[in-house]
């Protein structure tokens, strides 16, 4: 009969990679089927609760309180995995970073020490991320918000201030920007140039700013919106105001806006506004159709069309060959994406190819999971149901493991699409993770996508070559990779 | 809130414009007439018989014999049991002392007087180190030793004081601080100076060249000798500001040996307790951890003002004696206390931080806001009376102390 | 308090100088790809109390 059991520190906070990492070791610990370490706000117990593992104690935590929970198979077991716990807690071990006794602890105190500070770069649990920022945005300091959990009305309020005070609001949930050519977050390394994004999706911009550092071209800024800006309830504020910073931002020449399709007002609102920008814009709204754009605008419906249209030229280096499929497999298409947009983006490709697809990320017209039956699934592994209170598929390869030994597994499937995402933030080392799992299994077609540059830590050619040899196929971008998907089970993209 | 943050601002400034002067050194009854027979004033916040601490009923014990308001120790057990003796605050009286901090009739105290204000604040003389009754200690040695001083030490300094006219006390820190010293658990440059300045008129009030060796051998051999002196200084720089409406700055940190108390000058005289902690630090060979009594002591005085831990910068071989790591981190502690503090002191600064002032004025909202509480240096007892020092390292001020004066200070500006 | 020009163009203007609150890592990384940072060392404040956290930003005004 296992046994749950509930430990509280108080007052204690760890930053939740390091949490995530001891959670982890325990978790793997014989006997222990579940452990999470993690800051008491309700959020996290709601999480706690749903994994199983919340019990009285850890419910009486407060909100800065440490909830050490596990469900161990019996209470000696139960007992050697807490004390271990505290061990690794007491020794989180070394980090990278400068940490002393004397390092600031407000952010008042951290702009006393540089008092040219101008962001903020918040990833504090979101139930603390806005008051945060209101402390940023009160000292004068522009402010990134990477922390998700943010209730709308918060991010509605804050967003308003800081317009009031001329700041920029980049976030919530925004995990990538490229300001003054310094990556924020998880971000490429990607060359300066003159185009100039605006993007609403992480990987969204991601992707946009390595397709056109491949085509040797750069960035002059990527500007994170936060995945809700084009909300009618936010009605585009941090958008708006960065289509005035690049408007008067004398080195871009090009700005391309990613999103998904905004509600009908807030997409008047903003290309209202693009019109009066003497500059030429690409408007990349995934999976829109028939926008009416000004005459300074012109649509792309997806990311590398996005890239190719600010380019002005093709990205791709020639067509890959069309791949046959093992006579054994079965000719679903599944998708296991660590991005949210490339997600979202695979759905929309085959649904213009008229291919029924699912998804627990559904796009309009697509299938909810449960109404699978003979659709292509597409699972975003980095949505909220898989990443609460654990690391993020980017961060974290083996969080895919799972997923992708189940689909070699079913014979149905017959190709496998992924996406291997590199730059700061991101796993040292994705494509050896991806090939170790690939090693000795034969079946579905493999098809990948390596988001990232040769200056990113991870260097893209090597990552290529490494998945290349252990059978999959790269595609150059996300939208080829659907597309080849597609071809190779006998349908047109 | 603008209010606040100008009471904060006046509260610093008289902390900043005390000019305190140590004048003289009298019988305990003459600076504070209320000591009558009986009445014992101890360290920290009001405590009655029955909660204290070993180290404290060992000191009382042995200073009501002391004073002839009993026969032996035991006698003095079990009057103090049976309430004979009336115990008070050291700080309801204008005073502070060390660890115990017992404050009596009989004892001679230094008198600093802060002549920007014109108010007065009192300590009792260093007894050194080793077994001695602010440890706790009451055996014949201890009584002696507390004898000479009411008899020899407390009137030959007192005779030397009046004789200097008075020794400005804030250049003495304002060196001590470029020399080493934190003025907690180190005071040796302070003490060293102070003896300088006061030996001719040592040698020119002195009764005999016998009992002026033994004055200058007691002082010179007592490296803590300045501690109370900086202490009392420090009751006299912070008075000036205990009750100023509006200001979340602490006005006196302090402890019993069992709870640990804390003011505030916008809710005045209130008091506001929690269990005190455990020192963490380095113990003298044979002694460790189980031997230490809970922290105790007025001496976090010296912090109020800035000093102590707060001024760890300036003292690097600190860090090492109280355990708390290396030396090259001496300024981070100076540096995470800056976080929680109004402002630095301009005229008591640090070399090693580029002159940077102390940090000055904690102010309760950012400890309560950081998590960040005041960090003290201090002396380790023995939990048992009679033993001595065992140790020294750092305690932290409880954070609960800071929050139920949060609670209670917004109730004055009407917020709940 | 304002101490800096509050337009969106400032921050573009050069490399950013950052204040990273929360995840080490970002601090990390910032420092590897030379962006001038300094890392606070977070907890929530009032160790997360929601009524001492309340009362604070009352006080704070």
């Amino acid at each position: 009969m296992s046994v749950i059991l509930n430990e509280i520190r108080r007052a204690t906070y760890l930053d939740s990679i390091v949490l995530m990492r001891i959670s982890r070791q325990i978790a793997s610990l014989p006997g222990v089927e579940e452990a999470g370490l993690i800051l008491g706000t309700p959020a996290n117990k709601d999480l706690l609760r749903e994994a199983g593992i919340l019990g009285p104690g850890g419910d009486a935590a407060e909100a800065g309180d440490l909830i050490l929970a596990l469900r161990a198979r019996d209470e000696a077991t139960g007992e050697a995995a807490v004390a271990e716990a505290k061990r690794l807690l007491d020794h989180p071990g070394a980090s990278g970073a400068p940490a002393s006794i004397g390092s600031p602890r407000t952010i008042r105190a951290a702009v006393k020490a540089m008092p040219a500070a101008n962001l903020a770069l918040i990833s504090v649990p979101g139930h603390f991320a806005v008051a945060e920022a209101r402390k940023a945005l009160g000292l004068g300091l522009h402010v990134m918000i990477f922390s998700d959990n943010v209730p709308i009305e918060e991010e509605v309020a804050l967003k308003r201030e800081a317009r009031d005070r001329g700041l920029l609001v980049m976030g919530p949930d925004c995990g990538t920007a490229i300001v003054g050519g310094a990556p924020l977050a998880f971000a490429n390394v990607v060359p300066r140039g003159d185009i100039g994004i605006i993007g609403a999706s992480g990987t969204g911009i991601q992707e946009v700013s390595c397709l056109i550092a491949r085509a040797g071209r750069g960035i002059s800024h990527a500007i994170g919106t936060g995945a809700r800006d084009l909300n009618a309830d936010v009605g585009a504020i941090t958008t708006l105001m960065a289509i005035d910073a690049l408007d008067a931002n004398t080195v871009t020449r090009h700005v391309v806006l990613i999103s998904k399709p905004p509600a009908t007002s807030v997409a008047k609102l903003v290309l209202d506004r693009v019109a009066r920008s003497p500059k030429p814009f690409t408007i990349c709204f995934l999976g829109a159709e028939d926008l009416p754009l000004p005459a300074n605008a012109r649509a792309a419906s997806t990311l590398k069309a996005a890239a190719e249209t600010c380019l002005g030229q093709s990205v791709t280096t020639g067509q890959a060959k069309p791949q046959p499929l093992r006579p054994d497999r079965g000719k679903l298409v599944r998708g296991l994406f660590a991005g949210g947009t490339f997600c979202a983006e695979a759905q929309i490709v085959f649904q213009r190819a008229r291919l029924a697809v699912a998804s627990n990320a559904a796009v309009p017209g697509a299938s909810p999971l449960a109404d699978a039956k003979g659709a292509h699934v597409m699972i975003d592994l980095g949505a909220d149901e898989f990443t609460r209170g654990r690391p993020h598929p980017m961060i974290e390869p083996t969080v895919r493991d799972g997923p992708l030994k189940a689909a070699f597994a079913d014979p149905a499937v017959g190709v496998i699409l992924l996406d291997v995402v590199l730059g700061y933030g991101a796993h040292p080392d994705p494509a050896r993770h991806v090939a170790g799992v690939l090693a000795g299994r034969g079946g579905p077609l493999v098809v990948a996508t390596v988001t990232g540059t040769d200056s990113d830590p991870q260097r893209r050619t090597a990552q290529v070559r490494t998945l290349v040899e252990a059978g999959a196929i790269v595609a150059e971008s996300n939208a080829d990779a659907a597309a080849i998907a597609i071809g190779a089970i006998g349908e047109t993209a | 809130m603008k209010e606040i943050e100008e009471a904060n601002q006046e509260v610093l400034r008289r902390m900043l414009a005390g000019e305190p002067t140590l004048v003289d050194v009298v019988p305990g009854v003459q600076a504070i007439p209320d000591l009558a027979d009986h009445v014992i004033l101890h360290a920290g916040p009001p405590i009655g018989w029955d909660r204290m601490c070993g180290p404290l009923r060992g000191a009382i014990m042995g200073v009501a014999v002391f004073e002839g308001w009993a026969e032996d120790l035991d006698e003095a057990g079990e009057k103090a049991a049976a309430g004979s003796f009336m115990f008070h605050p050291n700080h309801h009286f204008g005073a502070v002392g060390p660890m115990t901090g017992l404050t009596t009739k009989s004892q001679p105290l230094l008198v600093v007087e802060n002549k920007a204000f014109g108010n007065r604040a009192y300590c009792a003389i260093n007894e050194g180190l080793g077994k001695v009754m602010r440890f706790g200690g009451n055996d014949a040695e201890v009584l002696d030793r507390l004898r000479w001083i009411k008899e020899v030490l407390g009137p030959a300094l007192g005779r030397a004081v009046r004789e200097a006219d008075g020794i400005p006390l804030k250049p003495l820190i304002a060196r001590g601080l470029t020399m080493g010293d934190e003025m907690h658990q180190r005071n040796v440059a302070c003490s060293t100076l102070l003896l300088r300045q006061l030996a001719p008129e040592l040698a020119r009030t002195a009764k005999s060249t016998e009992e002026l060796a033994a004055c200058l051998g007691f002082i010179g051999r007592n490296d803590q000798f300045f501690l109370n002196v900086a202490m009392a200084m420090g009751k006299a720089l912070t008075d000036p500001a205990r009750s100023i409406d509006g200001s979340s700055v602490v006005t006196a940190m302090s402890r019993n040996g069992t709870e640990f108390g804390i003011r505030v000058s916008g809710t005045g005289d209130r008091w506001f307790t929690a269990p005190v902690e455990m020192p963490v630090g380095l113990y003298f060979p044979g002694f460790s951890e189980r031997d230490a009594n809970p922290d105790i002591g007025d001496s976090a005085i010296v912090e109020t003002i800035g000093l102590g831990a707060f001024a760890m910068a300036a003292a690097p071989a600190v860090v090492g004696y109280v355990g708390a790591g290396r030396a090259s981190e001496a300024a981070a502690f100076t540096r995470s206390m800056a976080e929680i503090v109004v402002g630095p002191n301009p005229a008591w600064t640090i070399p090693a931080m580029d002159f940077a002032g102390v940090p000055t004025g904690i102010d309760i909202r950012l400890v309560v806001e950081t998590g960040l509480a005041p960090t003290i240096n201090t002396g380790i007892a023995h939990r048992e009376p009679g033993v001595g020092q065992v140790g020294a390292g750092v305690v932290k001020a409880p954070l609960n102390c800071f929050e139920q004066a949060l609670v209670a200070f917004a109730a004055t500006m009407d917020i709940k | 308090m304002e101490k800096k020009d509050s337009n969106p163009s400032s921050l573009l203007a050069a490399a950013p100088r950052v204040v990273n609150i929360g995840l080490e890592l970002f601090a990390v990384n910032l420092v590897d790809n030379g962006t001038e940072v300094v890392h606070v060392q977070w907890s929530p404040p009032a160790r997360g109390n929601a009524h001492l956290i309340s009362l604070l930003d009352k006080l704070r005004g």
